[in-house]
């Protein structure tokens, strides 16, 4: 399923924008990276003073040893340090971008399915959120000390020779052009790798999924010999990707042992004074070539550690990618779910429904357009039309899941994003599968009403026939029902989903196709009911059914999203039905019982 | 997707395959962390040898670099002069390094990448292979859309898996080996420094395993809170609509927010076992660095530098050292890794292993008469749940059958019995005059079609997903039952023909389509008794009698079996079978 409107811009600007409003946190991460350079560079200097010492054949100082131990000791300290607040960062922002995620789903409601199974959600909201942490924890403060460290390292090294810093800044620029040139085509071949894994994996689940089949079809020797090329393919793509990816980091690690190669090689002949433009003469102090040594491959590490960091990148972005749509989906309720507020008292009676310049979608292609249509405190209605017409939209958007323009008001308040939360509390609204709540049938009445009695619930249970059927079990109440309603029929999970309605005291209830996924009989008796138990609401439901529901008022007929005709049911009852029957469910060959 | 668009022949492919299942059924079942390195034992050692280099010669390039500046500064500008000091050795010598560590890099990356892409595939391969071997009424639920994550999980263990080699014994034996040669040429040059450098080594090789146990648990203790968190935001997804009318979104949101926090705690916990670690290290190598220091001032005759060398040598073990800051924690999601991977395909599996005696050829299918005998068979997806009375009935050539009854009564139930994939509770079911479980599964397959409700189309070319059940077919073939379920006008719609890939990413079939398509896949496979779960649910009422009158001539030499909860009438159903409901 695809997001109805693909959002502007890119998985990197997203990556990108979740970061801005903590740019200063990473700068303060980066701050202990860059500190510990000094650190560093002190240590290397008193490192190569006792080395001095030592030529020397003179006893060292027991300072500069302990110097050394404690430069070592701070530095490491500092690394620790920005390491513990990164990954603070990285866990406080994934967890930011997973309630985010949740707020969106909360105020998407039953518009979810566009963005994926709920299995799928589940999978975003965990495994792809905890993605970015690679990114955040470690490429984002990289980037920084990336660019201050070789910063001090140089300066260091000019205060010694000039040539050598020389030689690093000369090869410092080409390292980022040559990341740049290599790291492109890296990150473009690595972002295929991912596409490929996700297909490897993807094309063993979608096996594995249909193994039963597989095995029917006596088939699971050529699946093997797909999955097999499958797996090929793959070794075969990443191993292409991988050259030229290892190649960017091949390139850093060849700039850094060249330019120790380089510095040593220039120090030694200058310290034998073997230069051809320094002929017999002593260029430095050999402290000093020492130090200039053993900082070359520091000067590079940073970039290397980047560059080692680079698959984070990649892995960040195609997370990004994939939950992009839902985190910048549009919708009606604001975000901040959780300052709602409860209406304790529930209005009992009937509430009246009005509706103005109704627009949903968008005005060339409207997904629902009503111009004036009110529903009275009571009325039953039946709202027909084909699939995709926008009936289901019309029951959701009372419901307060789709963003619209006009004006809905309920009960003479206002529909809009602030009263939502509280006239949910006079709206039931039900779908095609109840949903259920793996547990006792005490568990799922008591989401309707936490403090409800046994009694309370044998009469709702009662009331939609049900309790015949408990009272047989041994447990009663407690009846355990598993996933997805398992261990209820199809008939009586939509009784158990209106025995919480009715525990709530709704007083306006919006079906959507109950008996979508019902045989004949069952939803005949469950029409039966419906119409004894929602006397005094004010009922809207889809349905195809037409034959079984002539005991409602009106019809709303859609079509292509425009209401186009309401209709008196109770007038002409008989007609109505007998020609939808005719119209529907007789064609030869194969005739109704 | 174009592997397979091609390729419409498929046979070869399909014998190297059983080979390698073959090849694969071979593997213990209860795999073993050291396994893993077993099948690519030679493209693993490959690795370690280049990696093994690539290190040696890092710490190499430090270290004579360091003499050669030291030796040098000693030497002066006389000795050149002399002629004594030879410099263009130590540059070829470090070029030669420099150039060996990144080649060595380079290669090392790549063979180990190698290994694990080899690794992967072995892995997924073996993993189908004995997920293949359980019985179809295990799968049936591991394979649930319900119980998705199971497989989900199980993909991302595999994945998981290769932790082991990459992070936790390459790491190790890299740094182990490194570290023997420089305490070969510290005990050579620095005797007296021997014991304490031996100690350090040591105890930097070994002080990652005191955590290991505590980063097995920590590691099952995050997978397992990632597992409820997994559920719990799967549940609360599927009830979200019914929370929010109702009120109680809030709650619930913060329920998961708390069992997120929870995850993070114990994220936290383990990152901050890895800080401790490479603390742990760094003081041992500073303290390795002391020892160094001090060890020369005992004894006064080594040449200086020579003590410069093994210094910096140390100093580039460093990082040799920092990757085993990270061993407890790959090493405790390997095993966590391993230990469901291992509880997820080892289960038993029930399928009865036959001897090839008992193998009839398919062809004795058609010479014999088709007949399906019940005699006071009882059915049961579990004995616990409500039964079924006892059924008898038999069944012949030529039976064009409708089993009605209202839904949950037990037709899908049935179907699954008589297909052979749910166990039966009493009574007996023959099929050819034999129990039908005692027919091997091969057998039983070939000869007994079964149409589930929610069929799967794989997500594979249109020839590709028909040819799952006759890799010998011809296109002419294909064409032809796909026109028998009235799939033709779709498919010459198709730019790309029978090359078409449908499912997930391809382009999708409709729920009525699908369903069609997989009863042509079910033909193709022309068995003797075909079973049809509610196949026209969804379709358009004349097109549902048309398939059905082509069924009916289709099946004409066998079984035709179709549940359904309407009341079809149509003349070409010459049997009615009428299931009660269920006693309440």
């Amino acid at each position: 399923m695809q997001a109805q409107a693909e959002p502007a811009g890119t998985a990197t600007d997203l990556l990108n924008q979740l970061l801005r409003p903590h740019r200063a946190v990473v700068l303060l991460i980066a701050l202990p990276g860059i500190f510990s350079v000094p650190l560093l560079i002190a240590q290397m200097w008193y490192l190569a003073k006792i080395a001095a010492a030592l030529l020397a054949k003179s006893p060292f100082a027991g300072t500069d040893v302990f110097l050394l131990a404690l430069c070592w000791f701070g530095r490491t300290a500092l690394l620790l340090a920005k390491d513990d607040i990164a990954q603070h960062l990285s866990r406080k922002l994934r967890c930011q971008v997973r309630q985010h995620l949740l707020a969106q789903l909360a105020a998407l409601g039953p518009l979810r399915s566009r963005f994926g199974s709920d299995g799928a959600l589940s999978t975003l909201l965990t495994e792809q959120v905890d993605a970015l942490d690679g990114y955040i924890s470690r490429y984002a403060p990289q980037q920084i000390l990336v660019l201050a460290a070789p910063l001090f390292i140089l300066v260091a090294v000019a205060f010694h020779s000039i040539f050598a810093a020389l030689l690093l800044l000369l090869t410092a620029p080409l390292v980022p052009l040559f990341m740049v040139l290599v790291g492109r085509e890296a990150s473009k071949a690595s972002q295929q790798q991912l596409q490929l894994l996700s297909r490897m994996g993807g094309r063993l689940y979608d096996f594995l999924q249909g193994l039963p089949l597989l095995k029917r079809l006596n088939a699971t020797d050529i699946a093997a010999a797909h999955l097999e090329h499958a797996a090929g393919q793959y070794q075969q793509g990443s191993m292409k990707v991988l050259r030229l990816a290892f190649l960017s980091t091949a390139v850093l690690e060849l700039f850094s042992s060249v330019a120790i190669a380089l510095v040593a090689l220039y120090l030694g002949l200058g310290l034998l004074g073997e230069l051809p433009w320094h002929k017999a003469q002593l260029l430095l102090p050999y402290q000093s070539a020492l130090f200039i040594l053993l900082l070359c491959p520091e000067f590079y590490q940073p970039l290397r550690q980047l560059g080692t960091d680079y698959h984070a990148r990649a892995q960040a972005i195609a997370a990004c990618a994939e939950f992009r749509a839902l985190y910048q989906a549009e919708h009606n309720s604001p975000q901040k779910a959780a300052t709602q507020v409860y209406l304790v008292t529930c209005p009992v009676q009937a509430a009246e429904l009005n509706f103005h310049h109704i627009l949903v979608g968008d005005v060339s292609a409207p997904r629902l357009r009503i111009n004036e249509l009110s529903i009275k405190a009571g009325e039953q209605l039946l709202l027909s039309g084909p699939s995709g017409s926008g009936k289901s939209t019309f029951l959701q958007l009372i419901a307060g899941f789709v963003p619209f323009s006009g004006e809905v008001m309920v009960d003479g308040i206002r529909l809009n994003s602030s009263s939502i939360y509280q006239l949910r509390n006079q709206i039931g609204y039900l779908q095609q599968q109840a949903e259920l709540l793996p547990g006792t049938i005490a568990d799922n009445l008591k989401l309707a009403k936490s403090d409800a009695t046994g009694e309370e619930m044998q009469q709702v249970l009662t009331q939609v026939e049900l309790w015949d059927f408990l009272s047989r079990q041994p447990e009663g109440l407690d009846y355990r029902i598993g996933d997805f309603g398992a261990g209820l029929s199809g008939g009586q999970q939509q009784r158990l989903a209106l025995a919480r309605l009715l525990l709530q005291q709704k007083p306006i209830w919006l079906l959507d196709e109950p008996f979508a996924e019902l045989d004949e009989d069952t939803s005949l008796r469950l029409s039966a009911l419906l119409q004894r138990i929602s006397q005094g609401k004010t009922l809207l439901l889809v349905s195809h059914q037409f034959s079984q529901l002539g005991w409602l008022n009106r019809t709303l007929r859609f079509e292509q999203g425009q209401l186009v005709f309401t209709d008196d049911l109770s007038k002409n009852n008989k007609d109505n039905t007998t020609l939808a029957a005719s119209g529907q469910n007789t064609p030869p060959g194969v005739a109704d019982a | 997707m174009p592997e397979f668009s091609k390729s419409h022949t498929q046979t070869p492919v399909a014998a190297k395959a059983s080979a390698q299942l073959s090849a694969a059924t071979t593997v213990p079942l209860q795999l073993r962390l050291f396994d893993l390195l077993r099948p690519q034992r030679w493209s693993w050692r490959l690795a370690m040898l280049l990696g093994f280099i690539t290190l040696v010669a890092t710490v190499l390039l430090l270290a004579y670099s360091g003499w050669f500046i030291s030796a040098a500064a000693v030497a002066g500008i006389a000795a050149i002069q002399a002629g004594t000091f030879n410099y263009m050795r130590p540059g070829a010598m470090i070029r030669l390094l420099a150039i060996s560590r990144t080649a060595g890099r380079y290669a090392e990356k790549l063979q180990s990448h190698y290994a694990v892409l080899q690794l992967l595939k072995t892995l997924r391969l073996n993993s189908f292979a004995a997920l293949c071997r359980k019985p179809n009424q295990q799968l049936n639920y591991l394979t649930d859309p319900n119980h998705a994550d199971q497989l989900q999980r199980l993909i991302a263990d595999i994945d998981l898996l290769d932790q082991f080699p990459l992070k936790v014994w390459l790491p190790w034996l890299w740094a182990g080996a490194t570290a023997l040669c420089y305490l070969v040429a510290a005990g050579y040059l620095l005797p007296q420094g021997l014991p304490g450098f031996t100690l350090i080594l040591l105890l930097l090789l070994f002080q990652p395993l005191w955590l290991h146990l505590y980063g097995k648990n920590m590691c099952h203790r995050l997978n397992v809170q990632a597992g409820t968190r997994r559920q719990q935001l799967l549940h609360q997804l599927q009830l979200l609509t019914t929370t929010l009318m109702l009120g109680h979104w809030s709650e619930k949101a913060k329920m998961l927010a708390d069992t997120d926090h929870k995850l993070n705690l114990l994220q936290r916990a383990l990152q901050r076992s890895v800080v401790l670690q490479q603390g742990i290290q760094q003081l041992l190598l500073l303290s390795g660095f002391l020892c160094l220091l001090w060890a020369p001032s005992q004894q006064q005759q080594l040449a200086p530098a020579l003590v410069v060398a093994l210094a910096l040598g140390w100093l580039g073990l460093s990082e040799i050292f920092t990757p085993l800051a990270q061993f407890h924690l790959a090493l405790g999601y390997s095993l966590t890794a391993q230990k469901r991977y291992n509880e997820l395909l080892s289960a038993p599996s029930a399928e009865p292993v036959r001897p090839a005696t008992s193998q009839t050829k398919p062809t004795n299918v058609s010479a014999g008469e088709v007949t399906i005998e019940l005699h006071q068979l009882q059915i049961g997806f579990i004995s616990a749940l409500p039964q079924l009375p006892p059924l008898t009935a038999s069944f012949k050539a030529g039976d064009v059958v409708l089993l009605h009854g209202p839904s949950g009564c037990g037709k899908s139930c049935l179907l699954q019995t008589l297909a052979g994939d749910l166990t039966i509770l009493g009574g007996e079911l023959l099929w050819q005059k034999q129990p039908l479980h005692q027919l091997h599964s091969n057998q039983k397959y070939q000869q007994i079609g079964y149409g589930a409700q929610r069929p799967h189309i794989f997500n594979l070319t249109v020839a590709a997903n028909l040819r799952l059940a006759c890799p010998t077919a011809s296109d002419d073939e294909l064409l032809t039952v796909l026109h028998l379920v009235e799939l033709r006008a779709w498919l010459d719609k198709q730019p790309e023909g029978l090359a078409t890939v449908l499912g997930q990413y391809g382009c999708g079939l409709s729920g009525g389509e699908s369903r069609r398509f997989a009863l042509a896949r079910l033909l193709l496979q022309k068995p003797g008794l075909l079973l049809l779960d509610e196949p026209f649910a969804g379709l358009e009422q004349e097109l549902a009698s048309r398939l059905l009158q082509r069924l009916a001539e289709f099946q004409q030499q066998g079984i035709l079996i179709i549940a359904s909860h309407q009341q079809l009438q149509h003349p070409a159903f010459n049997r009615h079978w009428q299931l009660a409901p269920l006693l309440q």
